[in-house]
């Protein structure tokens, strides 16, 4: 009985937390920064914080959608058929089939390879300087050019790696369950819309909201291109102007953490609820734990 | 005019050539029970008849009609020619209510409610009524092959192909799929087993094919190959189960 409560997520969460603002406030009585300074001015990162928090999202939505496609074309790459010569027959390819497939598969492994291989600071720079040479008075729906390549950035960004995460998902959909459909008459597109893809599904949910976090992280960079989102927020108006650069940063971190530990213990928890016997990742092991 | 007619069917893997000009032929609601050593061919004979894999040549005739041929969509053959396989292959995301139906609903196109009152009746022909809302992970292996037949047989096939449907159950659950199958048998279905089950094949099989090395080696009545096998090959396999 004791065990069991002390096991259960809400303790563990609860000890951490604790332990966590208890570090937080011992700090700040040793001076390492100004505690009173910090709650006063906490409350002007909350715009910022929204900023970081919507573009985040926006990049992740678009960026699902695009990888969608991507993630498809990577998992099933055009197969080489080797020809052999006691071979009689074979149902060939048709022309458009051959002439579509290898492009495709070329241009979807070249976008992953290309996203993953180079920096996001390097993105963001080409990305942006593209736009301004582009449109340099770029106004849409009263939003200027930091925040379209920002948007344009993350969005191209964050589809090759969730591309990669969701090719990973539907390539370990096994393949008898595959063959079981197709054995009962389901055409390949049914099989995918049916076995395949709700199982992929499932299978990368963890790996996507890990994807979601790393690109929260990653939107600090927009800083550098005057985004006005949390990063610019913390470097250019606390720790600058206000010239309280330890505070400037411990807030900023005060922000990412939050944001980040509350949705990986929603989605972990709706994950857990809704989970199906016998398929899903691997639950970390932890207090989380359902 | 045979149910299914398989007519000098040839299989190359590469290099090997699994089927060897392949001659079978079953009757309406007969049995017939696979023999034969592991490798020869058995599971690829099966999964050519349904066009799982494409023959490399021969013919397969359902009813008479050449179904390899490319005027005729292999979809259709499949729904027309079930199977159940040695690991039954449910979809884990699905509970066994929803494994039957999904055939029903995209491949029959049959509204929600039509696809469960079909799929519920096949259930229960397996005697699974009780478990329609279980999820694979959540049924025995026994119970997990018995959706897997019932998924098949809600599709109305002419004949269904069972591929050592029992090999890979634990010694308690063997009965209950052998007696559903048995049922099927008694019930008129067409049916090609592949299976060592030496019960099943004496008193359900209608005929035993012994298979080796990728051919028809001798065919007959359970008593004929069993007690009378004219083959040397077939009486050191038969040797050998039977012991
Ligand atoms: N997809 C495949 N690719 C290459 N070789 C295969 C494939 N499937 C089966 N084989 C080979 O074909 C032979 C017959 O296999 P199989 O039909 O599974 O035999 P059985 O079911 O009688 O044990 C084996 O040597 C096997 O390794
Ligand atoms: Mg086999």
């Amino acid at each position: 009985m004791g065990a069991t409560v002390l096991r259960s997520p809400a303790v563990g969460i609860g000890a951490g937390v604790a332990i966590s603002v208890l570090l937080f406030f011992a700090l700040g009585e040793l001076g390492f920064y100004s505690l009173p300074f910090i709650l006063q001015y906490l409350p002007t990162g909350v715009g910022p914080a929204e900023a970081s928090l919507e573009l985040t999202t926006l990049s992740f939505l678009i960026g699902f959608g695009l990888a969608l496609p991507l993630g498809v074309i990577r998992a099933y790459p055009p197969r080489i058929v080797r020809k052999h010569p006691n071979v009689p027959h074979r149902a060939a390819d048709s022309l458009p089939k051959k002439l579509l497939a290898w492009p495709l598969y070329g241009f979807a492994t070249a976008y992953v390879a290309v996203i993953r291989g180079t920096p996001f600071l390097v993105q963001v720079f080409l990305v942006y300087y593209a736009v301004i040479f582009a449109y340099p008075r770029l106004m849409l729906f009263g939003l200027s050019a930091p925040f379209w390549a920002g948007l344009l950035a993350l969005t191209i960004n964050t589809t090759g790696y969730q591309a990669e995460a969701l090719r990973g998902g539907f390539q370990s959909v096994e393949g008898s369950q595959i063959e079981a459909a197709r054995a009962i008459g389901m055409t390949k597109f049914q099989t995918f819309w049916s076995v395949t893809f709700p199982q992929g599904i499932r299978l990368v949910t963890l790996p996507l909201t890990n994807e979601w976090i790393s690109n929260f992280k990653t939107s600090a960079i927009l800083s550098y291109i005057a985004f006005a989102e949390l990063f610019f927020w913390s470097r250019t108006y606390i720790a600058y102007q206000l010239a309280r650069p330890i505070e400037a940063f411990v807030m900023i971190a005060i922000f990412y953490l939050v944001i980040n530990v509350t949705l990986s213990r929603v989605v972990c928890y709706v994950e857990a609820r809704r989970r199906i016997p016998g398929l899903g990742t691997q639950i970390m092991p932890g207090p989380h734990r359902v | 005019m045979s149910t299914l007619s398989i007519r000098a069917v040839e299989k190359w893997y590469g290099a090997l050539h699994v089927l060897r000009g392949v001659d079978l032929d079953v009757e309406k609601s007969q049995t017939v029970c696979i023999i034969g050593p592991s490798g020869s061919g058995k599971s690829t004979l099966l999964r050519c008849t349904n066009l799982l894999v494409a023959p490399d040549g021969g013919e397969i005739l359902l009813d008479g009609v050449r179904v390899n041929s490319p005027s005729i969509r292999p979809e259709w053959v499949r729904q027309q020619i079930g199977m159940v396989f040695q690991s039954f292959h449910l979809f884990t995301h699905l509970t066994a209510l929803r494994n039957v139906t999904l055939g029903l609903v995209r491949v029959k196109k049959l509204d929600r409610t039509a696809a469960e009152a079909k799929a519920l009746q096949e259930l229960e022909r397996v005697g699974l009524g009780a478990k329609l809302h279980a999820y694979p992970a959540q049924l025995s292996g026994g119970q997990q092959q018995r959706v897997a037949i019932a998924r098949a047989l809600a599709m109305d096939p002419k004949i269904l192909l069972f591929d050592e449907p029992t090999s890979a159950l634990d010694p308690e659950y063997i009965r209950e799929v052998l007696d559903v199958m048995a049922q099927l048998a008694k019930d008129g279905m067409t049916m090609v087993v592949v299976s060592h089950e030496m019960s099943f094949a004496r008193e359900v099989a209608d005929r035993i094919v012994f298979f080796d090395q990728g051919q028809v080696v001798e065919q007959g009545t359970p008593e004929e190959i069993f007690d009378r096998p004219g083959h040397d090959r077939t009486k050191a396999f038969v040797g050998k189960i039977l012991r």
